[in-house]
């Protein structure tokens, strides 16, 4: 009987090196910065120590996920059975869903036309929550099922078009597609063998994307690169692979066990599977691309993409937080809480966007400036370790990755607001489309308002320069963030526009 | 098409409102930096009021009876100051009277009546008394000191300068000093130097010798407002120690700016 090992693939040495060299330098950065004594403005200093303190915590639960996956011996890996013969033999049922809102035509006709011809027998069905006529027509002319929830079954986005859905099927097993991820021939065969193991529940294999020619759809691309290749398979090692929307497979008897896809009105895929860990199910990761998708290629889109992911991170982190879950294993735990807390990340991005501002508008700075060099020879090595942390671990870091991710900053704390004040969220999927076409501006007037204010704040900053070298870097650093951000603007006006 | 023109136009609205938010923050950043960088070249120099003081003189012997001032007391010209009596006198004129006929006597009378009216002084200007010397019984003979006061005209001002800061006086001409009590600025102009260079006063942290420099009230009326050894300030720009010109510039600008809001109200004499 073949046993898939899916551990981590190796990595490389330079990796390992900056893996442990990473705490030595967080430390001595640490050291100085949590030092009251070298403290500038206090107001700031205390921004600036929640930041860091961020921004560490960051670091250090990507750090022990890795770390820890790869110093565990090797009795500990997962094995799990990988068989055909299982599959031959037990012939198993599956229904593939395509859940579709008022997407392009074109991307849903190639989604549908791939799913169907998936190679392990199976139905297909499209749910669709836009009610288009459209797409009626196209699911009847590639001969796939059509199911429309009425308008008094409306409700809970897209788990609640899924339950719908589920109502419908048969089969012992579901996949779940987005309108825009079309899955590969094999990803069936490949998948279910894991349902082997009678505690598995979910299988999840990779978001990939292959619209990389757009520049907010790369820096993303290459964002995500992270979570797939390191994270969610060290997550696998400790059974805390999480769902993440698109391209996996449920057992639908595990589901219905914990009452159905969980119905709220985003996340609800991880929202299910912490409850499917709860009851003891096990949830694995291949990872193995087996389904082609696309990246949100608009800044809008982008931007609505990242609300939603967050407002699941800090839902879960405020409403079911992951620590005080009975039932679920202490790595498990950790690592919900590692996805939970990713977004807070918005709030130091932006208060390492504020703090050089304000240094050149109104000449008060967080810490001390008696001695500066004192600050770079404690910043620096931190500097180089966190930040080229990621181009390490992929070997390539590109300006579209560096721009996106500090301008999700917005949405970030968007997402926060809104779960601590219990908005209702309107689900609107990734590419489709609204009633009115979204105000951009709407979307982006955090960050044209700043690039704006960098450009001012430097030549206020360089009037009656009092200290010219911490001038000099902070412009440095104001200017390089006004350029990520104006990238930012720049490529996702074009894409809007070339609508 | 309706639609898009509104939604270009409410783009535009959240960037205009977006550039607007950034200049007036960078706006606000930039008066604070100006103020400071003024305020690090602004000398501040008190000039103090002196005042014209004067002796009233008796201009007839006799013993006071009334003294109707007191120090600090301000009066205006023809108001009585000291009431003296010199009852000799008024026999003398008594007794000259009752030669009617007499005509040495009788003009002898007369300028002895002038005599009598000498008795009561007044007070020749407007001014604020600053000493007084006599009191009842008191007796007082032709040219006797009674009061002295201090009036409004030829008042001066007098500021102590080092010699950078004497240039830079020199310079500025007609300046603007602020009188804190009563809020206002006053226009005043040099006149002339101090003519002997006065020592370093005993404690003061420079052996440096001092300049003394007058001023004028560039309008006299104010005077009658100031008191006697009061202080006002006056501003000097030391624009010269700035290496590079934009500065003087803004400096400038802004000073010319911010007086806008500080000019010299007419002064209310009524008090």
């Amino acid at each position: 009987m073949m046993k898939k090992n899916i551990a981590t693939k190796p990595i490389s040495n330079i990796l390992l090196l900056s893996i442990l060299i990473a705490p030595m330098t967080i430390l001595f950065y640490a050291v100085y910065i949590f030092n009251p004594i070298n403290s500038g403005n206090t107001y700031l200093y205390v921004f600036q120590i929640l930041a860091d303190i961020i921004a560490m915590t960051q670091i250090g639960a990507l750090w022990i996920t890795i770390l820890l996956d790869l110093l565990q011996s090797d009795h500990h890996r997962r094995d799990l059975p990988h068989t055909l013969d299982w599959l031959k033999k037990k012939k198993p049922t599956v229904d593939v869903f395509i859940t579709v809102t008022n997407e392009p035509l074109s991307i849903v006709s190639h989604t549908i036309t791939k799913a169907r011809d998936m190679d392990y027998p199976h139905d297909t069905y499209v749910l669709d929550d836009g009610d288009s006529q459209e797409t009626k027509a196209l699911a009847k002319k590639l001969k796939v099922n059509y199911i429309s929830r009425p308008q008094k079954a409306k409700g809970y986005a897209k788990a609640g078009n899924i339950t719908y859905g589920l109502k419908h099927g048969k089969g012992e097993f579901f996949a779940i597609f987005d309108a825009d991820h079309a899955p590969r021939k094999s990803f069936l065969s490949e998948l279910l063998p894991f349902f082997e193991t009678k505690k598995v529940a979910l299988v999840q294999s990779p978001q990939h994307y292959t619209n990389l020619q757009n520049f907010i759809a790369s820096g993303t691309s290459q964002a995500q690169e992270i979570f797939y290749k390191y994270v969610q398979p060290a997550k696998n090692s400790y059974n805390a692979a999480f769902c993440v929307g698109t391209n996996m497979l449920y057992r639908k008897s595990s589901v219905d066990e914990i009452g159905g896809i969980h119905l709220i009105d985003h996340s609800e895929d991880i929202w299910t599977t912490i409850r499917l860990h709860e009851l003891g199910y096990e949830s694995v990761f291949y990872n193995k691309i087996l389904a082609d998708g696309r990246a949100p290629e608009k800044i809008t889109s982008y931007l609505r993409q990242q609300n939603r992911w967050a407002q699941g991170g800090f839902s879960l982190f405020f409403t079911k937080n992951p620590l005080f879950v009975p039932n679920l294993t202490a790595d498990q735990k950790l690592q919900y809480l590692f996805s939970n807390i990713h977004y807070f990340s918005g709030f130091a991005i932006c208060v390492y966007l504020t703090l050089p501002l304000i240094y050149l508008l109104f000449g008060i700075h967080s810490m001390s400036l008696e001695k500066p060099v004192q600050w770079m020879v404690h910043f620096i090595p931190y500097f180089i370790t966190v930040y080229f942390l990621p181009l390490f671990l992929l070997g390539t870091l590109k300006l579209s990755t560096i721009s996106t991710s500090i301008a999700s900053f917005s949405s970030y704390i968007e997402a926060f607001w809104a779960t601590v004040m219990r908005q209702k969220h309107k689900w609107v999927s990734t590419e489709g489309t609204v009633a009115r076409k979204p105000l951009i501006m709407k979307y982006i007037w955090p960050h044209v308002f700043y690039v704006f204010l960098c450009f001012m704040a430097i030549l206020v900053g360089w009037y009656n320069v009092q200290d010219i070298h911490t001038t000099a870097i902070t412009t440095f650093w104001v200017f390089l963030n006004a350029y990520f951000l104006f990238s930012f603007i720049r490529h996702g006006l074009i894409a809007e526009v070339k609508n | 098409m309706k639609a898009k023109i509104l939604d270009l136009f409410l783009n535009g609205l959240f960037l205009t409102c977006s550039f607007a938010a950034a200049a007036i923050i960078a706006t606000i950043a930039i008066t604070i930096k100006v103020n400071e960088a003024r305020s690090n070249l602004e000398i501040v120099i008190p000039v103090t009021v002196e005042k014209n003081e004067i002796s009233v003189l008796s201009l007839q012997s006799g013993v006071v009876q009334n003294v109707t001032v007191s120090v600090g007391q301000s009066v205006e010209e023809g108001d009585i100051l000291v009431e003296a009596d010199n009852p000799q006198l008024r026999a003398r004129i008594e007794t000259l009277e009752q030669f009617t006929n007499n005509l040495s006597a009788q003009t002898e009378a007369r300028v002895g009546i002038i005599q009598l009216e000498n008795l009561t002084s007044t007070a020749p200007k407007n001014g604020t008394i600053n000493n007084v010397f006599v009191n009842a019984g008191h007796p007082i003979e032709e040219g006797t000191a009674l009061v002295t006061m201090l009036t409004h005209d030829n008042s001066r001002l007098l500021a102590e300068f080092t010699t950078e800061e004497y240039l830079l006086a020199k310079k500025a001409g007609t300046v603007r000093a602020y009188h804190s009590r009563l809020y206002q600025f006053f226009e005043i102009r040099p006149t002339e130097v101090r003519p002997d260079v006065s020592d370093a006063q005993p404690g003061s942290d420079s052996d440096e010798k001092k300049i003394g420099l007058y001023y004028e009230f560039v309008n006299p009326e104010d005077a009658s407002a100031m008191i006697h050894n009061e202080d006002l300030e006056i501003t000097l720009y030391d624009t010269d120690t700035i290496t590079y010109k934009p500065i003087k510039y803004i400096v400038n600008f802004w000073d010319k700016v911010l007086s806008l809001g500080k000019r010299a109200l007419p002064i209310n004499i009524n008090k």
